[in-house]
């Protein structure tokens, strides 16, 4: 008896998970609307929101879904180092040249966003003065070149990637005293970037830890 | 099963005694997680992210930080102060700018929308030019600018007839160059907006000696008696009044609230006496209370002479035969006239649905000459600083014959949509399908008909080609204010499509015509700061560049606030010669009558192509997404109708299908509707709903006797039962809080007590609850965030519902969803009707509004019941929810006392170009996700966040949370509890303050709940 219910019931898990794999393409469960029914069709129509990559200053990207959707964060291992459109060396610019982090990086010490420089403060050196020794070196700025003229931004791969479902201030980082190496190991000696650090919730704890700095939820969750 | 249970449990002790499995809960979900992350990677490619920068730097901005730009609100005349919040160069969030004396930076719900109207997916992105009419709607195909100027000159070249330029009330700065365009190209304007207080302005003429809708200060009167005039909702300058209003209600001795109405109006829910006469019947009351005030000697605003011909009037005007016409009871009339006799100073108003009848001077000019004989002119009314209205219903009428009658050759529309919100029995869509045919039997087209508009609505459906323009986020202008403030706007961010200025247009328009309309300016822009600077010249001792940058940061120029000026009031002898009778008759006897009003939801229709209005709660119905027809029970019972049924109104002009909203607080002999609802081209979010059509095609060809303006109000109309349910959705579907005592009174009796002397009553002893606690009592190291909610001052204007929608990316989820009470809304307004008993024993509504959002209880029932920890409590005081942590069971809203948590059953997806809208500052949710009112946590962050830079702690007043921020009567009060000397910590002590269900439940709010205060009638 006991042995035909639980054939029952796994028979009904089975359909059921059929069922629930045709109608709700496995991951994305998507609130469909028919035209006739059109009061709701607002969630039917258009594009996903935080769809923001298409305008210049995509900085944000707050997708909870796209995690989920992928059944996982983006590459969040230690030694992502994908490959950049621009062969940029931290190398060349900070080991040999020895400009500051925050030459570039400026917005670090003023905004949560450590924003990628504009492709302008580029343009400052290898607009007109800078062409670069190399046979690599000259391509790759003749590229940066082509996009500033093009009006397009350089599409950098992210290599720090945090989800999106919570925040992390650069400022209150850097005025409380991390230094950049902290996270992102030495840059300096990076030809191409590469991710160092985990970045995940535990790494970030034990070092909230260590200094005494809060470790409620809400000080990185819930907001962005 | 019985039997496996303790299977399993044998099996596991046996394992933990032999030492096989020692494995903690945390560790076995982490494997179990990892399990999950090694089958995923197997799955999919993890996505790689671009990271973009900005190719130039922008000067004033950071990446990640708020660029704030000042500007004006042009989504009614009233021109309220906005301030723009652009993340990234888009405009995320619209509020109030506190600079501005019209709003002192409170908002309403339909200026928070701006921002969708902005981004409103159907705008129109190009010029348009009209191909061919099909029957289902005109075909419209892409052009190109050049094209239409160069028809439009040809146009008017060629025209013999009237050139027409058909516009809503715009703003000062288009409305300027709108005036030279017009006299220097030969054009006539006529001017459409069924919002302006025509019928008011004209009145005042009569009385006061000046056309022009006077100025009020509510807050300086102690009696208030309204005759449906709804300046808590769309009348005039809603905000400003709505303030004023609440700043009457708070003072020492709280102003008294009469409404007159045969409908509970939001405003009228905010009375402490709400008459509900016969309508049009309420002409007679005004008439009595003149009467009264002659009797009781009240008449030392106006001169012996003018008080003798007045009390002609009210000769044999008697209580009985009063309360005989209108059906309100005689001891009723004579508390009003009591009230207002014993006033120091007072104020009468009329307006809205109450004076769109056929014949809406009478009652206006009764209640002129009361203010006049109460001595309130100067003190309550001001006659001096008018706003003039330049709409004109017998323009528009004269208009239409024109254009019928072929002499019109070029007809040009901006800012209005007559097609719609002119009633459809004038025939205006006929009329424009005949501008420019030429009269000589070819029906050659020689004319032409261009729209300018940024949204597709009606009217421009009917042109022949469409401009786009820029919607006023993305424009310049100015707003000259009655009183000498000018409001400017400016561009808060760079504009979306191929749209350009009306100012433009109207430039380039005149200059290919030859003329230059703008004086030395080429460009709107230099248009709107050199007019600016010369409005404003001598006002600063700064040199011009200086100023105008200063201006434009302050959001204007805005002069100190005068007060009241005086005036002396000149009575047009016309005024004793009218007929004071009873101005709505029905037909037949036993007609019900029309009734048709603006709401806070949809104004006159302009409001209904934005999703956040249309999914906002009225105030009064509770209802979503839609129209409805209001009736009394008695009228619904008589009729075979029930409670969201659909039916069928018709008038002898038209008819529409709506689900019936049966209450008793409508008039017997009415229908009330809402109208703005019923669009065919307004857009997917207008269209959508209740195709059952419009209000306005109930209406009569009639216009106003002696006033230019429209009869709305008392057309006969038949309802019979249409088919099935009428799909009326609505959030709250009981009235009564049953004496359970969520949204408290503080009643005042006798004639002045003081309303913050009184002790609480009976069931106010727990107004401060001690805590109790089984654990130990939390403590909060440094800040312990809470709020307050005067409900004394909360209107139910519903403006904190959009504006925390806005901040905080709440999806709209569509009236289905809605109906299945899947609403996602953080906050909402709850309405409750109770009656109370009177002081004479009798029986009197109250009706409370109350926003309810999470309490951030202290002793939250939600979080033990969370399985994963999702949502706890933290050392701020907040009951906090971490969304990826949630797994969705739902435990917690189950728990919850106050059901304000709302789950995500669906993954809600904004359309495009709506998505810019999201707040990048807060996290969209994804589909099984619980979330809820977070006390703006990131508001919370970012004030932190300033604070630290500035080495100091957070101080009150540096966290404004955004409901707290729009809410136009500041009945909404956030900070610190642990600051004894925080407003919100005075205010949770404040006598008046109770903790809603604390009592029960001890869950121990962090929100405090000022009791509401009425005068006991």
């Amino acid at each position: 008896m006991v042995t035909k219910i639980r054939l029952v019931i796994a028979g009904a898990c089975v359909s059921a998970l059929a069922l629930f794999a045709v109608f709700s393409q496995w991951g994305s469960v998507t609130y469909t609307a028919t035209a006739q029914d059109s009061a709701s069709a607002y969630p039917a129509l258009g594009v996903r929101a935080g769809v923001y990559n298409d305008g210049q200053a995509a900085l944000w990207d707050f997708n909870i879904t796209d995690h989920f959707r992928y059944f996982g964060p983006p590459p969040r291992l230690r030694g992502y180092s994908p490959e950049q459109p621009i062969k940029f060396s931290h190398v060349i610019h900070v080991q040999q040249n020895k400009m500051e982090c925050q030459y570039c990086h400026w917005s670090v010490s003023k905004a949560a966003y450590a924003a990628i420089p504009e492709e302008e403060t580029c343009m400052g050196c290898h607009g007109a003065l800078v062409a670069g020794k190399s046979e690599q070196g000259k391509k790759d700025i003749q590229k940066l070149k082509d996009y500033y003229s093009r009006n397009e931004p350089i599409p950098w791969v992210k290599v720090h990637v945090v989800p999106d479902y919570l925040k992390f201030n650069h400022k209150r980082h850097v005025k409380a005293g991390v230094t950049c190496q902290e996270c992102h190991g030495q840059i300096p000696e990076m030809e191409q970037v590469e991710r160092v650090s985990s970045m995940k919730m535990g790494w970030c704890i034990s070092c909230h830890r260590q200094r005494g700095a809060s470790i409620d939820c809400l000080v990185c969750h819930g907001q962005r | 099963m019985e039997g496996e249970i303790v299977q399993l449990n044998a099996n596991r002790k046996s394992a933990d005694k032999e030492g096989l499995v020692q494995i903690s809960r945390r560790r076995f979900l982490q494997g179990l997680g990892a399990t999950t992350a090694l089958g995923a990677a197997a799955c999919a490619n993890p996505v790689e992210q671009n990271i973009l920068p900005n190719v130039k730097g922008v000067a004033e901005e950071i990446p990640g930080v708020a660029v704030w730009y000042s500007s004006t609100c042009t989504e009614c005349s009233a021109g309220c102060g906005i301030r723009v919040r652009t993340r990234e160069g888009r405009a995320v969030k619209v509020e109030g700018n506190p600079n501005s004396p019209v709003n002192k930076g409170g908002l309403c719900a339909l200026g928070q929308a701006s921002l969708q109207s902005l981004y409103n997916p159907d705008r129109i992105r190009q010029p348009l030019k009209k191909t061919r009419t099909t029957p289902t709607g005109p075909i419209f195909e892409p052009t190109t600018w050049d094209e239409v100027y160069g028809k439009l000159q040809e146009a008017l070249t060629n025209a013999t007839n009237r050139k027409v330029l058909l516009t809503g009330e715009l703003p000062s700065g288009y409305q300027d160059l709108a005036a030279a365009f017009t006299s220097q190209l030969g054009f006539s304007q006529v001017v459409w907006d069924p919002m302006q207080q025509v019928a008011v302005a004209k009145a005042a003429e009569l009385v006061y000696g000046t056309y022009g809708v006077p100025t009020f200060a509510i807050d300086k009167a102690q009696v208030v008696v309204n005759f449906g005039a709804d300046f808590l909702e769309t009348w005039l300058n809603p905000v400003g009044y709505a303030r004023q209003w609440a700043d009457g209600r708070r003072a020492e001795k709280p102003l008294r609230f009469v409404h007159i109405e045969p409908r509970l109006s939001l405003t009228g829910a905010n009375a402490d006496l709400w008459l509900k006469p016969n309508l049009g019947s309420d002409v007679r009351i005004a008439l009595f209370l003149i009467g009264q005030m002659i009797e009781r000697g009240r008449t030392k605003g106006i001169s012996d002479d003018t008080r003798n011909k007045l009390s002609q009037l009210t000769k044999g005007v008697t209580a009985t035969e009063v309360e005989a016409q209108t059906g309100v009871s005689k001891e009723k009339l004579l508390l009003v006239a009591q009230y207002l006799a014993e006033a120091k100073a007072s104020l009468v108003l009329a307006g809205g649905a109450s004076t769109a009848t056929a014949d809406p001077l009478p009652l206006l000019v009764l209640t002129n000459l009361l203010n006049a004989m109460l001595g309130n002119v100067g003190k309550t009314v001001d006659i001096v600083v008018v706003d003039k209205p330049a709409t004109s219903a017998t323009q528009v009428a004269a208009l239409i014959d024109d254009m019928q009658s072929g002499k019109v050759d070029v007809l040009i529309t901006a800012g209005t949509n007559p097609q719609f919100s002119f009633p459809d029995a004038f025939g205006f869509q006929y009329a424009v399908n005949k501008v420019g045919i030429k009269g000589d039997g070819t029906g050659k087209k020689a004319g032409i008909v261009v729209a300018l508009a940024s949204q597709m609505d009606e009217t421009a459906q009917l042109a022949d080609y469409i401009l786009p323009l820029h919607t006023s986020l993305e424009d310049w202008g100015y707003v000259a204010q009655p009183g000498g403030n000018v409001s400017l706007m400016q561009p808060s961010m760079r504009q979306i499509f191929d749209t350009k200025s009306l100012g433009d247009v109207l430039l380039t328009v005149a200059a290919n015509a030859g003329k230059q309309i703008g004086g030395d300016s080429t460009t709107f822009d230099a248009f709107v700061k050199a007019r600016y600077l010369a409005i404003t010249a001598g006002k600063s001792t700064q040199d011009g560049e200086t100023f105008w940058r200063a201006s434009l940061e302050k959001g204007g120029y805005f002069a100190s606030s005068a007060g009241v000026s005086a005036g002396t009031p000149s009575i047009n002898p016309a005024v004793y010669a009218m007929s004071y009778g009873i101005s709505v008759k029905p037909a037949h006897h036993g007609d019900l009558l029309l009734y048709p009003y603006p709401s806070v939801k949809a104004f006159d229709g302009r409001a209904a192509n934005r999703p956040w209005m249309q999914e906002l709660a009225d105030p009064i119905t509770q209802a979503v997404w839609g129209a409805w027809a209001e009736m009394h029970p008695d009228t619904a019972k008589d009729l075979g109708i029930a409670m969201g049924d659909s039916v069928i109104v018709r008038t002898a002009d038209g008819e529409v299908h709506v689900p019936a909203y049966v209450t008793e607080f409508v008039h017997k002999g009415i229908i009330a509707m809402p109208v703005g609802q019923g669009h065919s081209a307004y857009g997917r979010f207008a269209n959508s709903i209740d195709q059952g059509g419009s209000v306005y095609s109930l209406l009569p060809k009639k216009i106003a006797t002696g006033a230019d303006t429209l009869a709305f109000t008392g057309s006969p109309v038949t309802v019979v039962r249409g088919l099935g349910s009428g799909d009326l959705v609505r959030v709250q579907e009981f009235n009564s809080q049953e004496g359970r005592e969520l949204a408290r009174t503080t009643f005042i009796t006798g004639a002045g007590a003081h309303a913050h002397g009184e002790e609480h009553g009976e069931g106010y002893g727990e107004g401060h609850h001690e805590p109790k606690q089984m654990y130990t009592q939390r403590e909060h190291p440094l800040y312990q965030w809470g709020m307050a909610v005067d409900l004394a001052a909360c209107t139910g204007c519903s403006a904190c519902v959009v504006a925390c929608s806005a901040e905080n990316n709440i999806p709209v989820v569509g009236k289905k969803v809605v109906a299945q009470g899947r609403e996602m809304s953080w906050l909402r307004i709850e309405r409750y009707f109770d009656s109370v008993e009177t002081e004479d024993g009798g029986e009197e509504l109250k009706v409370s509004f109350m926003p309810m959002m999470c309490q951030h209880c202290q002793n939250a029932p939600c979080e033990p019941v969370c399985p994963v920890y999702a949502t706890y409590h933290n050392e701020e005081g907040m009951n906090a929810m971490v969304y990826n942590r949630c797994v969705g069971t739902r435990y917690c809203s189950n728990n919850c006392s106050y059901k304000v948590r709302r789950f995500n059953w669906f993954q809600y997806e904004w359309p495009d170009l709506l998505s810019w809208q999201v707040n990048p500052d807060v996290p969209v949710r994804t589909v099984g996700i619980m979330e809820k009112c977070s006390f703006c946590v990131q508001r919370i962050g970012e004030a932190k966040d300033i604070a630290k830079d500035l080495g100091r702690l957070v101080e009150d007043g540096d966290v404004t949370p955004a409901c707290v921020q729009t809410c136009p009567t500041q009945a909404l009060t956030f900070g610190d509890l642990k600051d004894p000397n925080s407003r919100v910590s005075k205010l949770a002590k404040n006598e008046r303050a109770y903790k809603v269900l604390d009592h029960h439940l001890n869950t121990q709010p962090s929100v405090s709940y000022l009791s509401d205060i009425r005068y006991k009638a």
